[in-house]
């Protein structure tokens, strides 16, 4: 058992967004100068004063942040980590044990790299209360690489790590290439509007395009600076996974093959490439940017390093010989859409009976739900038609979508919880739908629905898998 | 049970129904004129026993059922759902009384499974009690034959 303290950078190493720490200041110091003035008029360097009582305010804090550090502690045993944290305000104490810990997830933000520390986290696998179930600590390289050794102790044999570790890098131009896919919608309408600018009006208003393509261009930077080093090493034996990722900041998150509770696959039909996510539970806890519980493992690559990524973690994508299959009902999905509207007029007309006021933003109301209710039938039939759902003895697949096809991969023994539900709709057009995983921390990802299939098949699947709960499910 | 937690449900829904249409008689009735404090105060009324009625018959639907492997519960008056929790996947079991729950004797079991929460409401408290402990029981069980 060893006991250890956060590296004493931590003491300055404020976690707040450096935006409201400005604000903060601004505020701080435009109080101070407003109260001086009215207390003593007369005094003329107001600035200085103001500029004492920040630096006293800060000596404070650190004084106080000294003691928080000098009273934090953590403990690495056999069986568990023990974190312990004292203020003046609140003890805390955590306790992770040892094989419940789903990832250690290191962050080395721009200004602390220089200094060689890194940020790590480390989570459990319950996705509750993630702030109870989560360590944070500020480490120099070398505690950081004890505390990974201590993640792998499995894998380590006299000092040396099995040598067999599948790595997969990507390059600067796959990253340009997702930044392009990833924003294809935006800046095809931003094409789109240029042209009709341009062909019918003769007269291009620039202002309109930069309000669309600005917001793109900072979502796609932000995604191209997270996936342009991305590395993945998986290391089968040990049923490990690594990620590292990032240009600023510089992140890396380390897993358990057998904490993967969900396998995403995205498939781009027009460039023919694939993209490989997993999504664990308490995953969304470690990074505030990522505001789901999925990381991606690989890169627009093609359907045979899909097969091979899956296997490695024990998925499978293609192979699907003996399994059960069944096709979405599309009528039903467009009733549903048909019963919004019905919905969203009674909504109006009682607002309409209640209030005396003009109705012009009740018709843009009503003229904005037509078209998304078009723009819905139109998506349904084209694109719905090819939702459906396989699956073998420990293996079930969901797709959905047309042009980005979109697969959730689940091992039975990884299921949850099951809903199955049926409405109106469903029970006028002999259908039923299913959802499964239905995470209330994690947002949304990991939910597998199955809306509107027919419904001897989702309740064969439902009894399939009351049946794989009622045993220790196969694994192959 | 689940009717005396219809009748306190009812009771204390009613008096809130009623306190609420006061308060919006008395500021309409002192700041606007009587038609449309008449259409407000019947608007509303009708809203809150629409909602009113359509708990109510909610409590009468929602049913469990607890198997040596999984729970079930079976809810929802328009729509029909039946969730089925396998015990083999709980994580943590407890439950909870808010004061009404205290009042008559009930309470909510929250089950916690890997990443979600589910609660099964209206429960007796005694039942409760054996419901955690059965789930405790049963997770022990699987735990000594290593069929977790």
């Amino acid at each position: 058992m060893m006991t250890y303290r956060n590296h004493p950078i931590s003491i300055i190493y404020f976690k707040v967004k450096i935006f409201s720490l400005i604000q903060f200041a601004i505020f701080l110091f435009l109080s101070i100068e407003v109260a001086v003035e009215e207390l003593s008029p007369k005094i003329d360097n107001k600035i200085i004063i103001g500029m004492l009582v920040i630096i006293f305010s800060i000596i404070v804090i650190l004084l106080f942040r000294t003691l928080v550090w000098y009273k934090t502690t953590y403990t690495l045993s056999d069986n568990s980590i023990v974190w312990n944290k004292q203020t003046f305000l609140y003890v805390k104490n955590n306790a992770i044990k040892r094989e419940f810990i789903a990832s250690i997830h290191s962050t080395k933000p721009l200004f602390l790299r220089m200094t060689n520390i890194a940020v790590v986290s480390i989570t459990t696998s319950t996705g509750v209360g993630d702030k109870h179930n989560s360590i944070d600590l500020v480490l120099s390289q070398e505690r950081f690489q004890e505390i990974e050794n201590y993640f792998y102790t499995d894998i380590i044999e006299n000092g040396e790590k099995i040598a067999n570790i599948v790595s997969y890098k990507y390059n600067l131009i796959q990253a340009i290439e997702f930044f392009i896919i990833d924003q294809f919608f935006v800046n095809f309408l931003a094409i789109v509007y240029i042209f009709v600018d341009i062909f019918l009006e003769k007269d291009l208003n620039y202002s309109w395009v930069v309000a669309i393509l600005i917001p793109s261009f900072i979502t796609g930077m932000k995604t191209f600076l997270k996936t342009a080093n991305l590395a993945t090493d998986f290391d089968v034996s040990a049923q490990k996974v690594k990620i590292s990722y990032g240009v600023a900041n510089k992140i890396e998150f380390n897993f358990n093959i057998d904490d993967i509770k969900v396998v995403r696959v995205e498939h781009y039909k027009l460039i023919n490439k694939y993209n490989v996510e997993v999504e664990i539970v308490g995953l969304d806890s470690f990074d505030n940017d990522v505001k789901t519980a999925s990381m991606i493992i690989t890169l627009l690559c093609n359907k045979k390093r899909v097969n091979e990524v899956l296997e490695m973690i024990g998925y499978k994508y293609d192979d699907y010989t003996v399994c059960n299959q069944s096709r979405i009902k599309v009528i039903p999905h467009v009733i549903s859409y048909f019963f919004i509207l019905l919905l969203a007029f009674v909504i109006i007309n009682v607002l309409k009976f209640f209030s005396l006021f003009n109705f012009y933003a009740i018709s843009i109301i009503i003229f904005v739900l037509s078209v998304l209710l078009i723009l819905h039938v139109f998506e349904i039939v084209a694109v719905l038609k090819s939702n459906k759902f396989m699956y073998n003895n420990y293996i079930l697949r969901v797709d959905t979508g047309f042009f980005k096809k979109e697969s959730r991969i689940v091992k039975f023994h990884n299921i949850e919880d099951t809903n199955m539900y049926e409405n109106i709709i469903n029970k006028k057009t002999n259908t039923k739908s299913l959802s499964i995983n239905n995470f209330s921390v994690t947002v949304l990802p990991s939910v597998l629905l199955m809306k509107y299939f027919k419904k001897d098949d989702i309740e064969k699947l439902n009894n399939f898998i009351d049946n794989k709960f009622s045993k220790k499910s196969d694994i192959e | 049970m689940r009717s005396k937690y219809i009748k306190i449900y009812t009771f204390i829904r009613l008096l809130f129904l009623i306190v609420l249409c006061g308060i919006l008689a008395f500021v309409l009735i002192k700041y606007s004129s009587l038609s449309i404090t008449a259409y407000a105060i019947s608007g509303t009324a009708a809203i809150f026993f629409v909602i009113f009625f359509y708990n109510l018959a909610k409590i009468k639907v929602y049913e469990y059922k607890i198997t040596p492997d999984n729970i079930y519960v079976y809810k929802g008056i328009l729509t029909k759902h039946t969730l089925t929790i396998p015990i083999r996947r709980i994580q943590h079991v407890s439950y909870h009384q808010n004061i009404i729950e205290r009042k008559s004797e009930l309470a909510s079991v929250v089950i916690v499974n890997g990443g979600a929460v589910q609660t099964i409401k209206y429960v007796n408290v005694e039942k409760a009690k054996e419901f955690s402990e059965y789930i405790i029981t049963m997770l022990n069980r699987y735990i000594e034959n290593d069929d977790l």
